[in-house]
């Protein structure tokens, strides 16, 4: 079946974005190598905390360290499209972007979704096996595996349109890692990036799982390593909906950005 | 008409730092911005199938200019109308009808060979696949570009990827084509292949060519008209023969005689004197050749003489000065 040419520029962008990624492989694989010391650290961090225990807030050490890798894989994967898009902006290449007949935005989504998938896989592989020799089996996982898979992807889907957000702030900052600096931190404490929101006091853990940080984070990590179907229900939702609303405001943002440009270097 | 332009205005806020550390922290406790007239009211008109020279020195407003007729940028005031279109209200529809090359930026994706590149414009554009392929195998032969298609862009030499740059922007077979400095950096070799492709782009397609360059060759050969805009101002708009009588009404004469020569003469000023050969520049507001010429023979023969317009660089040099 031919796909139509608008939804067929978006996917080829999305592969060869991925495939130009390809050549930055064997460099991320070799930075995340630090990923095994982190893993080593929080293992012992957590048996520390759970000696004598075997459950707290509900939740056994096996799924808290199975919880953090899989968040880590949504952290580690995101491509910070925000920084390109900076460069862009200040170096003037915006002029060729701008000039082609395609949506900046989904454009952008696009072509980070390609770079994330090139990291995502790896990553997968890499905390799958951290996990299974720092926490061993984790109970239901092969019912939870499809789902879960499904919602890690929706949850770099959140995290990539907040990089989008961020970087199209570059039309009126000259620089934006600010931004990325506090939505970053925000997504570590609000969206329960180190350890499950469950264990923070009940008013903001409340505050916390309604927040979009944890659709991106907690809730596709959750999801995974304590599934139900309501669970995967409330996450698929929050997603889609949060997702919505970034997206609306990324493209409100650019049609007021469009009026703003300024491009450098003419 | 496929340009029309008409008193088209841009304004940049830029914000205003005097130097030093107490400067700077005011600056950011109550930021100062000053306008900067990119563009300051200029029009013109271009017909289907003209080779334009849009010329100025550095900060003149010529990529600002294109940018503002390609849709990038948004106008302050004046309109402009691009194949019948507003440029910004339908920058997307307008993009499948405009080629772009801007010769210090690259289209090119760095790590992926120029043939997977232009596969993707393809799409980008809407062309069919084997649409595409025949015409990438087209532009291909054209521009001589087959034997590194299959290459890294990365591993490609300046002309190699200019020419790759040029080709990715025909693609989808525009009817203009805005080429901004696309001889920049590169040797007098591919100059030349890069300006007799354009040229044959023109002749063959149809195509209309807005050409930026500081290249006075580029625009001497391929352009038969020129816009000059400096400081955001249109100063010159018409034929490149006509803008080397009229802005610099001046000729150089090359002499040989059978004696040594001693010309004073208002208007004659000599450049370079060497035994019995001279070279002279004579201007023509103060002085007309006939005068001239006859006071050369005037006790000498002439052994040899060739009369020449001052060199297009030296216009350029002079517009770009304010001198003319």
């Amino acid at each position: 079946m031919k796909c139509p040419m608008k939804v067929r520029k978006y996917y080829q962008i999305f592969i060869y974005s991925a495939r130009n990624q390809l050549m930055y492989l064997p460099a991320f694989l070799g930075r995340n190598m630090f990923f095994v010391l982190i893993m080593f650290i929080f293992s012992s961090l957590w048996r520390v905390i759970y000696s004598g225990k075997d459950v707290i807030s509900g939740l056994t050490i096996a799924q808290v360290l199975w919880y953090f890798t899989l968040t880590e894989v949504i952290e580690l994967s995101k491509t910070k499209i925000s920084q390109e898009i900076q460069q862009e902006i200040k170096e003037g290449g915006v002029a060729y972007t701008l000039a082609r007949p395609f949506s900046y935005i989904v454009y952008y989504f696009f072509r980070a979704m390609g770079e994330n998938v090139v990291k995502m896989v790896p990553m997968m592989v890499e905390a799958f096996l951290l996990a299974l020799i720092f926490a061993g089996p984790l109970p239901g996982y092969f019912v939870a595996l499809p789902f879960g898979l499904l919602i890690i992807v929706f949850g770099l889907c959140l995290a990539t349109l907040w990089q989008l957000i961020i970087g199209l702030l570059a039309f009126w900052f000259e620089e934006v890692s600010p931004f990325d600096w506090i939505v970053q931190k925000l997504v570590f404490i609000l969206g329960g990036m180190f350890f499950p929101i469950d264990f923070f006091p009940e008013w903001l853990g409340r505050l916390s799982k309604a927040s979009p940080f944890a659709f991106s984070a907690y809730w596709p990590a959750i999801t995974f390593v304590n599934f139900s179907y309501s669970r995967f229900a409330i996450c698929l939702l929050g997603q889609v909906v949060y997702g919505l609303a970034l997206a609306g405001l990324a493209a409100g943002l650019f049609t007021v950005a469009i009026r703003k440009v300024h491009v450098q270097g003419g | 008409m496929v340009i029309s332009v008409e008193n088209l205005t841009k304004v940049f806020k830029v914000r205003a730092k005097a130097p030093g550390l107490a400067a700077s922290i005011r600056s950011i406790l109550r930021p100062t911005y000053q306008d900067v007239h990119a563009v300051n009211g200029i029009s013109f008109q271009v017909e289907k199938g003209e080779i334009l020279a849009f010329i100025g020195p550095n900060g003149a407003g010529k990529s600002t200019t294109i940018k503002l007729i390609t849709g990038i940028l948004y106008p302050d005031g004046g309109g402009i109308t691009v194949l019948g279109m507003d440029p910004h209200k339908h920058r997307k529809k307008l993009a499948y009808r405009i080629g772009t090359v801007f010769g210090q930026k690259s289209q090119l994706w760095y790590h992926l060979p120029a043939s997977d590149s232009f596969m993707l414009l393809s799409s980008i554009y809407d062309i069919p696949k084997e649409t595409a392929v025949k015409r990438i195998a087209m532009l291909s032969e054209v521009f001589e570009i087959n034997e590194f298609l299959q290459v890294p862009v990365r591993k490609l030499s300046l002309g190699q990827r200019i020419r790759c740059e040029i080709a990715a922007s025909l693609l989808h077979e525009p009817d203009i084509l805005f080429l901004d400095e696309p001889s920049i950096g590169l040797d007098v070799v591919v100059k030349q292949r890069i300006r007799d492709l354009i040229r044959r782009i023109n002749r063959e397609r149809g195509t209309t060519i807005f050409l930026t360059s500081h290249d006075s060759g580029d625009i001497e050969k391929i352009c038969r008209r020129a816009l000059v805009i400096n400081k955001g101002e249109l100063v010159w708009d018409g034929s490149i023969k006509q803008m080397k009588y009229s802005l610099l009404n001046r000729r150089i004469i090359d002499l040989k005689l059978d004696g040594i020569i001693n010309l004073r003469m208002a208007g004659v000023q000599i450049l370079k004197r060497k035994e019995y050969s001279a070279k002279l520049e004579v201007d023509l507001n103060v002085a007309s050749l006939e005068r001239v010429i006859q006071e050369i023979m005037h006790g000498n023969s002439i052994q040899d003489i060739t009369i020449s317009n001052v060199p297009m660089e030296e216009v350029i040099s002079l517009i770009y000065r304010g001198a003319v």
